[in-house]
């Protein structure tokens, strides 16, 4: 027989060890150490009282011991609180555009600063100045054009130069064209980014066609391709 | 019997200590969220050849509060399935304590200190939270990439 929890308490092992010829088997645990108790108190090796006090204090350690075990860790989380809550970030799609500056002057002057060349009846003057900034964060956008004047006595043409975006996707221009009432493709292809270009406006007049005075609207228009 | 029932008592005593030593460590440190309880920032617009326009919701407030013992600090921390947009939490008043700057809030990153140097006998001070949402043209938007629903975690501990 052998019983080492009893090594806790000496004294009261002392006593149950006089018990050796008391053969039971310590797979029954705290209920042997119990039975020798008794059996210890029928021999009168040991009292009732003091068999008592040894399963109370014992009781009352394995309490503290389980109670320590559960609360200490506890008591290191309740060192800390935290509060929660639900933040939201919604994006919209968003296509923005802008052109600089909002008025273009293309002037075929006559007098002696006139553009006309003898024995030719076209007349040219350009403008580049104008600048198209755009950004999206939608898939394959373009950008048109389109005039509100109709019908025209001169022509206008547009191209774009010189396109740049951030991070990439810049978009491919069009070659350049006539602007009409009807919307007109004047880059495609861009992706989600924003940039800017140059725009480049190309008045055409025609001599025969006499003087006068084209005063467009024009409409830049980003859309999904 | 006599000297088990003075066991019991001093037991007891240690059970009652055991359980005011808990209150005192857990109970003295205190944070409320107030305000708009779960605030939507919307990004609408943007910069042609810039970029989309910051949304800031100063809609929350944190209130705190710490024992008679220590120094504390409050850190903040947020879990956001599939972030794709930036978000950011500063406090610029906080009534005791120091703001410990702007913080990006980054889904599953390590806690940053939000207050710091928070002192003992902190009683009720308020902080006003204010959440910026920024995004980039080239992050897309919500309708493709889902909406950011962040839960941040404001945290009051020892420093």
């Amino acid at each position: 027989m052998s019983f080492r929890g009893f090594i806790l308490l000496k004294g009261y092992q002392m006593r149950v060890q006089t018990m050796e010829t008391t053969k039971i088997p310590k797979e029954n645990g705290i209920f042997g150490l119990y039975l020798i108790a008794r059996i210890a108190i029928f021999n009168g090796t040991i009292t009732r009282a003091k068999m008592i006090s040894f399963f109370s204090k014992r009781t009352i350690y394995l309490t503290v011991i389980a109670l320590f075990l559960v609360l200490l860790p506890l008591t290191a989380f309740c060192q800390s609180q935290s509060r929660s809550h639900t933040v939201t970030v919604i994006v919209d799609p968003v296509s923005v555009i802008a052109v600089a500056p909002v008025a273009v002057n293309l002037d075929i002057p006559g007098g002696a600063t006139a553009v006309v060349i003898a024995g030719q009846d076209e007349m040219r003057v350009t403008d580049q100045n104008s600048i198209l900034r755009w950004g999206t964060n939608e898939d394959e956008g373009k950008v048109t054009i389109s005039t509100s004047l109709t019908p025209q006595t001169f022509r206008l043409q547009v191209a774009v130069s010189n396109i740049q975006a951030n991070p990439t996707g810049a978009g491919s221009i069009v070659t350049q064209f006539d602007v009409t009432d009807i919307d007109h493709d004047l880059i495609t292809n861009i992706a989600k980014s924003s940039g800017h270009c140059n725009i480049l406006y190309t008045g055409i007049a025609l001599a025969s066609a006499g003087i006068g005075t084209d005063s467009h609207t024009l409409t830049l228009t980003m859309v999904a391709q | 019997m006599k000297k088990l029932l003075h066991r019991c008592l001093r037991f007891s005593f240690y059970v009652v200590s055991l359980v005011l030593l808990i209150y005192a460590e857990g109970a003295g440190q205190t944070i409320r969220i107030r305000g708009t309880r779960n605030p939507t920032l919307r990004i609408t617009s943007g910069i042609p050849d810039g970029q989309l326009i910051d949304v800031v919701n100063t809609g929350c407030s944190l209130r705190y509060s710490t024992p008679n013992y220590r120094t504390w600090k409050i850190t903040v921390g947020t879990t956001c399935m599939n972030q794709s947009f930036t978000l950011r939490v500063v406090t610029t008043n906080p009534q005791r304590g120091t703001s410990a700057g702007e913080v990006t809030l980054i889904s599953g990153a390590q806690a940053s200190d939000f207050i710091t140097g928070i002192p003992s006998n902190t009683n009720r001070a308020n902080a006003t939270l204010q959440y910026t949402a920024s995004a980039t043209f080239d992050q897309g938007h919500s309708g493709d990439e889902g909406n950011d629903r962040h839960t941040v975690t404001y945290t009051i501990q020892r420093q």
